[in-house]
């Protein structure tokens, strides 16, 4: 059983890669293959129309009809139909009649002759009909109008009223078109009355001229247009309706027209049909008959729905799901022609029984294969999804195909007929249907698949569930290979995109949240209704379906199906006709002629009635409004008779109009050329030829064989015409791109005021900041204010829109953490404001009794430290922290707060004593304990190495001990100011890191050195100012925690002159009326730094230290591959990302949420990171060399590197979308002016770029001379049109406005 | 529809009553409907008087059947629960669906066909009703309930015709009760169907608080 699974399985499996493999192949042969099924679907009758038959036998002596009444034939033991009950309405008896004028002379006669006076025998015919009489025997004598079916008047069809009997017997004939009067049919133009229109707008067929010949028009013989000259057989049917059934009459009547016909002997020798044929037309009661009917088909509709409403995960689902039904109804319909072909007449109303059968058939395999196809791992290329879906519901299906055969199957068991028709239809509906589905509805599924774009499926991939892993490793090997494939080689790639992260994505990275996906559903529903275009596609259908019930209507469809049957019944005629000296050419296939002689009168045909319209008698009784829905009536075998006429007597009848035969013949060449194949006219095969005049029509006749050829041209070259026509028609009005094109009309002619302008970006001249005297080394910008160092330790800070120098901090003059006393000698380095400010006094004395930041420590005190060590001052205070009184705003200003212990003997001041006193004697103690032998008077005057405050403020109470040397002596020797290795401007205070090591804080306005701190030597790499924390990351690894505490003076706020006039030694030079004093914030608070946490992060150098926007997150990016994340507050380190296997170089992290963080290593390789979950989301390769800077958007980020690269990438997907070639050496610089727009550095210029197009738009050159080209190091965006870059030892600020230009 | 099939869903997860009243009118509907597939049997000629007599004779009978619809419906899913058995076997609208088109099918296939006799009939029928029982509910229980019906409609015709409420001639009561047992077994597993089908979401309410 196993093995026989697989085999099917495997089975399926080859079937499903052969389907998903071609699929348009596959759909067109499937398309042809059911248009050839459907075609004998033509034949079959639309359904309603059919009547019912019943035959019994011609029993001569009883009545016909049976004994039982009232019941339902139950008690018999018969099956009766129910409607066969009661007397027939009546009973029809036909007399046919066969006439031909023989034999035939074609160059005496005229096609006229052929037919005029066979029709004229039937007024003769009628006459005796009417005049016979039988005697029963013993009876009185009887004629036809005893026992005639009478009929009064003709109300429902007032428009051939002369035509039809009144008040007398119901006898119809050709002879009612000329109201029973020979002579007014001599007189007559004979076709043109019998094809006459009676007036009515829309005749359907059976038209009256059907009617009173009673037989299928085709074989009437009589067309409309009689060209050729031959000898033709017409018939036509007398019918009579009786209103009850006398054998004995009939039989005599028989009798006697055979005897006045007496050719009918030889030509009529038919089997005696035995049987009367009872016709019944099912009566329809709207109400009841549709009302269920209706609620069938809802059923079936909301069958459907709902079992199509769980197709998902596909692309289209309505178009899946339209294929489903199409299966469905295909493969029934494909069934019913199948049947039809083999023989199986549907006696069944189609339209009531075809809900049962889709319902049967269901779409339940549908279903099961979409499911099982779309449940298939999403990676695997389409054709081995299919194939691998099919192949595990294979054995499935053939398990439910083999149960629904067998349930129908046992449908034959019960001996109905109905229901064993029924079955028929369902067996071979299952088989057709089972054969579509697998073949049809696979291949629409491939091709459904197919059009999903990887990243819908990367959307729906997270809904599902694990059980992709399991089928992973199933691999089954298709049966056959398919050869066609092989030639073609491999047509389908792989259809990942690439550069796809080859990393496991968690579940909520930066996939968007599936859940946000699906809208409501009725807007979803709404949506699908507009975007399909649903109700004008609804309203097509409905108009498409109005036009056919029309063209039904008009009986179109009967003519066509009426003319495909006539052609068999020409075929016939053709061996009837066929005479010595003639020729037919047919060109019928299957038109081979039979070169024996039959008489033209000959009957072959028992019952002709058979094949009239099925509405014929519906009609008949129609006119005189007896309607025979619900009735029957009774066709008693018909009465054959066939005349032979005599030229002569033809000739007789010949009218003057018809012309003589001479100039008949002149007319055509027709029946000299013997070799010709001409469609033959006969056969009723016109279109509508009651439409036209008969003459006229004539002329317009191809009457040369010339004539006939030219014709056919000038109708091929008028088809391909129209059809040219059509179809540019159709694209003018309905062309995909309609608008478009539409738009190409319109953009010659006129002008569009709209689209005159055009945007453009301009640059501006730069705005040069003259001022450094050596390169510039950091820049940094808070938006409006700009703050650079250069190279020789100036610190300026800029307006950038005026692009004058606010501040300048010439920094070797300005720090000065030695305090001296004013001393005997004046030092040569000393400024002259400096001696003055040290001569001059208490107030500037080197105390900071006032706290405020003038004094002497702005002294330069530079070179003091290595030669002057007795001039330390405070050297081994005691340690007065603990009187330390911190609430500096109850001060004043005189209140002489210094604590210093060195009294001046001649101040009668203020007696501290009792308040330190204590404190200094055990600080006695303690100098004494440890034996430090410096201790002077007033300490002042020493000033130890160990005075430097770790942490100097400029507001700091010189006692602390552990002051550190480092922060005094090795910046400054040689008048040197540490280096600033990394600057950080937030507020109006400027935050430097030096090289060695000091955190040196700046208020940008006043130029004043508000802090320092220094503990440690090891190099500040990067420096971070964030609100009240500043964070340093060292060249060892470590990371500094500061806290800033600031301290408010208000008393100080008062002077209004900035006190920049003691901060610079040459401030004359500098206009300070210009500084804005207002727009930059005046720090005078007193600023404390005090390391609260020191962690030693990483174990080399960090590289870059970023803060995180409002997310109070450090990111530390270092040598040692990896990335820290700690928290500003606490200095928790949260988490390290590894992933890096090269030395970080770059990192740039979101300003705005989702914080993701882009870094880059010294291998080139760029990743990105979520910095809310800790995981890496991309890693893409995209330089040789290093990556030098980075910068990102929230969709791009760009990179360049050291292989002179600029690449920008797609951040969602993880793919590089451009790579754009700089100049070398020159762009480790990237900033963004707006989302689409990047600001790069080259060679003496600046590049503007377009990230989207990944297009460089423009170039500003910044050098002044050709030959003196600086590379643009550090470009900074001030605000968001402006940026300020550095070039070599000035900084130009540009200026990118967006303009509108006019179109030219 | 989407709207009808969420309103659906949501007024029988609502209470006892809802399912009760969507089954009646269901059940009323259908047999209306279906009541005029068996009268085309009798009346050939007078579509007039079809529709009078239609109206005003046994207009009752469809009330009842709704009520007895919504009987049925709603015995189902307590049988389900009392018996602890739940149905997993094809529990969605489109089987639902499926099965209702296989009624309608099953009467009209009574009403249309002409049998030779009436053993005949009730032969076929029955097989047509197992086979329905079969495809779309394969539980005992719904088996025994259908059966009980069956009998249950059986007996109450019988009465009715003996009580001369409704009269039928011979020919035509014989007829008739060679379908009615089969139309009602079907019925009855038809709408228990439904009737469980509306009941799914409320199980699923028991089964989360359950849980």
């Amino acid at each position: 059983m196993k093995v026989l699974q697989d085999r099917v399985a495997q089975i399926y499996y080859t079937h499903g890669l052969f389907c998903a493999s071609h699929p348009v192949a596959i759909l067109t042969a499937l398309v042809c293959l059911m248009l050839v099924t459907f075609f004998p679907l033509i034949y079959v009758p639309l359904p309603g129309t059919v009547p019912k038959y019943y035959t019994t036998p011609v029993s001569p002596d009883t009545q016909p009809h049976h004994t039982t009444q009232g019941s339902n034939g139950e008690e018999e033991g018969k099956m009766q139909p129910h409607w066969f009950k009661g007397k027939p309405l009546g009973y029809i008896q036909q007399i046919v009649v066969k006439v031909a004028v023989s034999p035939w002379k074609p160059d005496v006669m005229t096609p006229s002759d052929a037919y005029r006076s066979p029709l004229s025998k039937v007024f003769q015919l009628i006459d005796k009909i009417n005049h016979f009489q039988y005697n029963e025997g013993s009876g009185e004598d009887y004629s036809l109008s005893d026992i005639c079916f009478r009929v009064s008047e003709a109300t429902s069809a007032r428009y051939i009223k002369d035509l039809l009997p009144e008040y007398s017997c119901m006898v119809l004939s050709p002879a009612n078109l000329w109201q029973s009067n020979l002579q007014r049919f001599r007189d007559d133009e004979v076709l043109r009355t019998i094809f006459k229109r009676h007036g009515q707008a829309l005749e359907t067929p059976p038209y009256p001229k059907d009617i009173l010949f009673g037989l299928p028009w085709t074989n009437t013989g009589i067309s409309r247009y009689f060209i050729r000259n031959k000898q033709r057989t017409i018939s036509y049917a007398v019918t009579l309706v009786l209103k009850k059934y006398d054998h004995k009459f009939l039989d005599a009547l028989k009798k006697k027209l055979i005897d006045w016909y007496p050719e009918t002997v030889n030509n009529v020798n038919l089997t005696e049909p035995v049987n009367i044929v009872h016709v019944h037309y099912q009566e329809i009661k709207f109400m009841s008959e549709y009302t269920y009917l209706v609620v069938t088909y809802i059923v079936l509709f909301l069958y459907l729905y709902f079992s199509v409403s769980k197709i998902d995960m596909v692309k289209s689902k309505g178009g899946l799901a339209f294929s489903a039904v199409f299966t469905v109804v295909a493969s029934l319909l494909m069934s019913v022609s199948i049947c039809t072909m083999f023989g199986l007449t549907p006696t069944l109303n189609g339209g009531e029984i075809f809900p049962y059968l889709v319902v049967l058939i269901g779409v339940e395999n549908i279903l099961v294969i979409t499911k099982s196809v779309v449940s298939t791992p999403v990676d695997l290329e389409v054709k081995y999804r299919i194939a691998q879906g099919i192949s595990k519901e294979g054995w499935y299906i053939t398990k439910n195909l083999a149960t629904e055969l067998m349930i129908v199957v046992g449908g034959f068991v019960t001996f109905v007929p109905q229901i064993q028709e029924f079955a028929v239809f369902a067996l071979v509906g299952l088989l057709t249907d089972f054969f579509l589905q697998v073949v049809f509805f696979v291949t629409v599924l491939s091709v459904d698949i197919r059009r999903m774009e990887l990243s819908d499926l990367h959307k729906r991939a997270i809904r599902r569930s694990t059980s992709d892993s399991v089928l992973r490793k199933e691999n089954m090997e298709p049966l056959v290979r398919c050869p066609v494939m092989t030639l073609f080689g491999t047509a389908e790639t792989g259809s990942k995109s690439p550069g796809a992260p080859s990393q496991p994505v968690k579940k909520d990275g930066f996939l968007s949240n599936p859940q946000a996906l699906q809208s409501s559903r009725r807007l979803k529903l709404i949506d699908f209704i507009g975007r399909t275009r649903a109700l004008q596609k609804c309203m097509m259908v409905c108009t498409v379906i109005w036009i056919g019930l029309i063209v039904y209507k008009s009986g179109l469809v009967e003519h066509l199906t009426n003319s495909t049957i006539a052609i068999n019944y020409s075929i016939n005629q053709a061996k009837q006709n066929g005479g010595k000296d003639e020729y037919y050419g047919m060109s019928f296939p299957w038109g081979f002629l039979e070169s024996e002689e039959i008489s033209p009168v000959n009957h072959t045909e028992a019952e002709l009635w058979k094949d009239l319209n099925h509405k014929h008698w519906l009609t008949m009784f129609g006119y005189y409004n007896i309607s025979l829905y619900g009735r029957y009536i009774s066709i008693i075998p018909s009465i054959h008779i066939s005349m032979l006429i005599n030229p002569q007597e033809a000739i007789q009848f010949r009218q003057p109009s018809d012309g003589t035969p001479e100039q008949q013949s002149n007319r055509g060449d027709f029946s000299a050329s013997n070799d010709m194949t001409e469609v033959t006219v006969e056969g009723g095969d016109f279109p509508p030829h009651y439409m036209y005049d008969s003459e006229h029509f004539k002329q317009f006749y191809p009457k040369s064989r010339r004539e006939y050829v030219i014709t056919m041209c000038f109708g091929i070259l008028s088809v391909i015409c129209i059809s040219y026509f059509v179809v540019a028609l159709y694209h003018c009005i309905c062309p995909r791109n309609y608008a478009k094109w539409r738009q190409k009309w319109s953009r010659n002619g006129r002008k569009n005021r709209n689209s005159g302008y055009i945007r453009q970006i301009k640059a501006s001249v730069p705005k040069v900041l003259k001022g450094h005297a050596q390169e510039i080394e950091c820049l940094a910008t808070d938006g409006h204010f700009i703050v650079s160092t250069c190279l020789g330790g100036q610190l300026r800070v800029w307006d950038s829109i005026t692009g004058e120098c606010v501040t300048v901090i010439l920094r070797k003059s300005v720090t000065p953490p030695m305090k001296r006393k004013p001393c005997v000698g004046r030092n040569i380095e000393d400024s002259d404001a400096d001696l003055y400010a040290e001569y001059h006094g208490d107030d500037s004395s080197v105390f900071p009794k006032d706290l405020n930041t003038v004094g002497p420590r702005q002294r330069s005190s530079s070179k003091r430290q290595s030669t002057e060590p007795q001039r330390k001052l405070f050297t081994n205070q005691p340690d007065l922290s603990s009187s330390v009184y911190t609430n500096f705003s109850s001060l004043s200003n005189d209140d002489p707060l210094s604590l210093t212990p060195s009294p001046q003997p001649n101040n009668a001041g203020f007696d501290f004593r009792g308040q330190f006193g204590s404190i200094y004697t055990n600080h006695q103690r303690f100098l004494e304990e440890n034996g430090d032998g410096n201790l002077g008077d007033g300490g002042q005057t020493n000033q130890n190495d160990e005075w430097r405050s770790r942490s100097w403020s400029a507001g700091d109470l010189p006692v602390t001990l552990q002051h550190d040397a480092s922060l005094f002596d090795t910046g400054f020797q040689d008048n040197q100011a540490p280096p600033i290795w990394c600057l950080s401007f937030s507020d109006g205070l400027v935050a430097a890191g030096c090289g060695n090591g000091r955190i040196e804080l700046w208020d940008g306005a006043s130029g004043t050195l508000k802090n320092m701190f220094g503990d440690s030597r090891v190099g500040v790499t990067s420096v971070c100012l964030v609100g009240n924390r500043v964070v340093a990351a060292r060249l060892n690894g470590t990371i500094d925690f500061i806290d800033l505490e600031t301290f408010h003076n208000p008393a100080f706020t008062s002077t209004s002159t900035p006190n920049t006039s003691f901060t610079k030694g040459h401030s004359r030079q500098y206009s300070q009326a210009k500084v804005k004093v207002e727009s930059l914030q005046r720090r005078d608070e007193i600023i404390h730094m005090t390391l609260m946490k020191s962690i030693k992060a990483h174990q080399q150098q960090i590289v870059s230290l970023q803060y995180a926007g409002t997310c109070r997150k450090i990111i530390s990016a270092s040598q040692d591959h990896t990335l820290k994340v700690f928290q500003i507050d606490d200095a928790f380190c949260l988490y390290t990302l590894h992933g890096h296997s090269a030395k970080i170089t770059v990192l740039y992290i979101d300003k705005v949420p989702p914080f993701y963080a882009a870094s880059g290593d010294a291998d080139g390789i760029v990743r990105l990171w979520d910095l809310q979950a800790g995981t890496c989301l991309h890693k893409v390769k995209g330089h040789d060399g290093a990556v030098v800077s980075i910068n990102s958007t929230d969709k791009h980020v760009i990179s360049s590197g050291l292989d002179d690269k600029l690449c920008i990438w797609d951040r969602k997907k993880g793919c590089i979308q451009h790579s754009l070639d700089l100049d070398p050496c020159g762009n480790n610089c990237l900033s963004l002016l707006s989302k689409d727009l990047l600001v790069t550095g080259g060679q003496g210029c600046i590049h503007l770029l377009d990230i989207i197009k990944g297009q460089i738009i423009k170039t500003i050159s910044l050098g002044d001379s050709t030959d003196k080209l600086a590379f643009v190091h550090q470009i900074k965006v001030v605000e968001s049109t402006v940026i300020v870059c550095d070039y070599a030892s000035d900084m130009k600020v540009i200026h990118f406005p967006t303009v509108l230009e006019k179109v030219e | 529809m989407l709207f009808l099939k969420h309103k659906i869903f949501v007024m029988a997860s609502c209470t006892v009553t809802l399912r009760a009243s969507v089954l009646f009118f269901v059940g009323t509907f259908f047999s209306v409907v279906l009541n005029l597939l068996q009268k085309q049997r009798g009346i050939p000629n007078f579509p007039m008087e079809f529709y009078n007599s239609y109206l005003t004779s046994d207009w009752w009978v469809h009330p009842v059947v709704g009520v007895a619809a919504a009987c049925i419906g709603l015995l189902y899913p307590f049988f389900d629960q009392k018996l602890g058995e739940p149905l997993v076997y094809k529990r969605e609208w489109s089987s639902v669906m499926r099965c209702v088109a296989v009624f309608v099918g099953i009467n009209h296939a009574s009403a249309r066909l002409d049998f030779a006799d009436n053993f005949q009939l009730s032969l076929t029928l029955a097989a047509m009703s197992i086979g329905l029982w079969w495809l779309f509910d394969r539980s005992g229980s719904g088996f025994s309930l259908g059966v009980g019906i069956a009998v249950l409609a059986t007996f109450m015709t019988q009465l009715v015709v003996y009580s001369g409420i409704y009269r039928y001639t011979k020919a035509d009561f014989l007829f008739v009760r060679s379908w009615v047992p089969c139309i009602f077994f079907s019925g009855g597993v038809t709408f228990g169907n439904i009737g469980r089908q509306l009941a799914v979401p409320e199980e699923n309410e028991e089964k989360v608080k359950n849980d």
